[in-house]
């Protein structure tokens, strides 16, 4: 980042947030979001790294160049055709040649850049946040945040070691009806919370291809990265690499790790989990190529007692069940639903628990900036984010070994069972580690 | 029902199908027969997998006549590992460690005895270092010794620290950080950068990493001398001002 040559109202937030340190993080309304144009030196320089269709549709091009806070610096991708379009969009919209990398590493290595964007595929997410947070940066990460429970562990580690801001990019802690929800269940609107009931979403089987020479514009051996050798063909790639286990863990971890961590916030187990795994039923592709379940329904249970049943079917969203009414809620404010029908205008007042806020068009992404600027941790955490993947990693771990796990949250590892916590890590192909 | 041998044999047919279709099929088994109680079962498919896998042909010294044999080696190779590193113990270790000496298969075995938990898969890693060459394989070697513990581990980590090619030696200190013993700091501290920034970057995030791995064992006061050492050397400022604030925490 430049320096500033005066005090800045970056510098202001960071003295001031220093003074409230134990202030709850509501943050509301961002103190940019008047639409002030901050100067130069209080713009947070970023790089943004994975600028393939998520990267570049929804963060660089919606979020990132349409927000006045952020002045895109570089773009990174081991796709050539990805980088130099992102870079062309950088250009057209800021007026500046950003730089343009293959390999993260170049460009987390640059001095003038504050914090990364990472929205690689789910197998890179670890090693590049952690390589991005040892070289000083702060991290948004996209979600699932991880590919499996020790990358995690390794995460929240680094991210505490370096003094990391790091958001992860489960962006519904930041929106509207989530947080209604959540408020109703923490002010025991619905009395004491029994069973929560996620729904999201199944797959297909996908299609097989035969294997061909990678197109000239991807390095897919640098896209493989840690994971085993594969021969390439265009299906296990960009986007369709969530539904092979070496790059992601499939709809549990694409969609769980949405409304999973919602039940986490909601429950209050944020740096906690459940204690107890069941695979009840999960379907698998007969003839692949999708090697993750398509179908399943899985069976948590908390050290409370409070059931978390998480479902390929059903209508998306949460159900919240207490002993004095239920809450519905997804994406959709109209699909918004509770029993009593009260609870469906119910504000909390000042005398409730509030949940943090940042009322901006893009909340979450300012919730992030907000954070660089205070050095606070931001609303969906590097801790937050790790447990809510492991909630879905332990459904898979669950699905993959057909046996009821016991799990202990504090230490991060299956009770008696080797087998299990062979599989809470994976070793990577060299010579990338962790 | 299919038994192991003939799903093996399904994973190293090379039709994409009939592949998949018996990794599914062995994913299931393993976790059947996995839980504790059912250890013969589980050592009878391990044993089935490893007899397999031994029988996989090794490429010809010809490269360029063998590339199609080769590719499917390897192919097959890979499959049989992954299906073996939940079930494998002692017993194939001596199958893994052949496989390391084949230029086709070693890579994949690293990564099955890196995931393996008994003993004979360290010691089998730490064999395979001391005539490894390539340097990507040598680091692999590395980082696989990295999730293992023992006396002999601990030796090679140390051996390979002093390493001439620098991505080896940075490969060992980065799996000696790990380990809680504060007179590692000398041996991590010594390993030469020459004139690249990155280097020298990752052997000081290698010392910070050492003073949070005492930390979490409870020496304070190894975690201190690592934090103030790092935090008054002329290094990268990232490490620099993780180690600073580590001694004023």
């Amino acid at each position: 980042m430049t320096k500033p040559t005066g005090p800045s109202r970056r510098t202001f937030l960071k003295t001031t947030a220093a003074a409230t340190l134990a202030a709850p993080t509501i943050v509301s309304p961002s103190i940019f979001a008047k639409g002030d144009t901050p100067a130069p030196s209080d713009r947070v320089v970023v790089g943004s790294i994975g600028v393939g269709d998520l990267g570049r549709r929804h963060h660089l091009n919606n979020k990132l160049l349409v927000n006045p806070r952020i002045q895109v610096a570089a773009v990174c991708d081991v796709d050539r055709n990805h980088r130099d379009l992102a870079a062309n969009d950088v250009l057209t919209k800021s007026g500046k040649m950003p730089g343009v990398y293959k390999d993260f590493r170049d460009l987390c290595d640059r001095k003038d850049i504050d914090a990364v964007f990472v929205v690689t595929p789910d197998h890179w997410h670890a090693l590049v946040s952690i390589y991005a947070m040892e070289t000083g940066k702060d991290v948004y990460c996209e979600k699932p945040l991880t590919l499996n429970i020790e990358e995690g562990k390794k995460m929240v580690e680094v991210a505490r070691r370096y003094g990391a801001v790091f958001q992860t990019g489960s962006q519904q802690r930041s929106e509207g009806p989530f947080r209604q929800a959540v408020e109703l269940i923490r002010n025991g609107k619905i009395g004491k919370v029994q069973r929560v009931d996620t729904y999201i979403g199944n797959i297909d089987a996908g299609k097989w291809q035969a294997p061909i020479t990678p197109p000239p514009e991807l390095d897919w051996n640098f896209w493989l990265g840690p994971a085993p050798y594969a021969d390439y063909f265009p299906n296990r790639c960009h986007y369709q690499f969530r539904w092979f286990s070496d790059y992601s863990g499939g709809k549990m971890t694409d969609w769980g790790a949405h409304h999973n961590d919602i039940t986490q916030w909601a429950l209050e187990k944020d740096q906690s989990g459940p204690v107890k795994v069941r695979c009840e039923q999960a379907q698998f592709a007969p003839d692949g190529p999708h090697d993750v379940a398509l179908e399943f329904d899985i069976a948590y249970t908390y050290a409370d007692g409070v059931e978390l049943h998480c479902h390929s079917q059903g209508k998306n969203g949460i159900k919240f069940t207490g002993t004095d009414g239920w809450v519905f809620v997804s994406r959709s404010q109209k699909e918004f639903d509770a029993h009593d029908k009260a609870l469906l205008t119910w504000q909390a007042g000042d005398n409730d628990v509030n949940l943090p806020r940042t009322e901006t068009k893009h909340p979450h992404h300012d919730n992030f900036l907000d954070c660089i600027a205070s050095r606070q941790r931001p609303i969906c955490d590097v801790e937050i984010g790790h447990r809510s993947a492991t909630v879905c990693h332990l459904g898979n771990i669950a699905i993959r070994l057909g046996r009821e796990l016991q799990w202990d949250p504090a230490k991060e590892e299956f009770v008696g069972d080797d087998q299990a916590n062979q599989l809470v890590g994976k070793p990577m192909r060299a010579p990338w580690h962790l | 029902m299919a038994t192991v041998t003939e799903l093996a044999g399904d994973l190293c047919s090379g039709d994409q199908v009939k592949t998949y279709q018996a990794q599914q099929a062995l994913a299931r088994l393993s976790g059947e027969i996995g839980a504790s109680g059912k250890e013969a079962e589980k050592a009878e498919a391990a044993k089935a997998l490893a007899a397999v896998l031994a029988g996989v042909k090794p490429a010809k010294d010809n490269r360029g006549e063998a590339t199609v044999d080769s590719i499917k080696s390897v192919n097959s190779a890979n499959e049989l590992c992954r299906a073996l590193s939940l079930l494998a113990g002692e017993a194939e270790v001596a199958v893994l460690a052949e496989c390391l000496k084949n230029i086709d298969l070693r890579e994949t075995a690293r990564w099955c005895l890196a995931r393996m938990t008994c003993q004979g898969a360290a010691d089998a890693l730490v064999e395979a270092y001391k005539t490894a060459t390539g340097t990507e394989y040598r680091v692999g070697l590395i980082n696989a010794l990295g999730r293992k513990q023992g006396s002999n581990v601990l030796e090679t980590l140390k051996l390979a620290a002093a390493d001439k090619e620098p991505e080896v030696a940075l490969a060992a200190v980065e799996a000696l950080a790990n380990t809680p013993d504060a007179a590692l700091d000398a041996v991590i501290s010594s390993v030469e950068s020459g004139s690249s920034s990155r280097r020298a970057a990752r052997v000081a995030r290698a010392r910070v990493r050492l003073g949070s791995t005492l930390l979490r064992a409870g020496d304070d006061a190894g975690a201190k001398k690592v934090f103030t050492a790092v935090a008054g050397a002329d290094v990268d400022e990232a490490p620099k001002k993780a180690a600073a604030a580590a001694v004023g925490g």
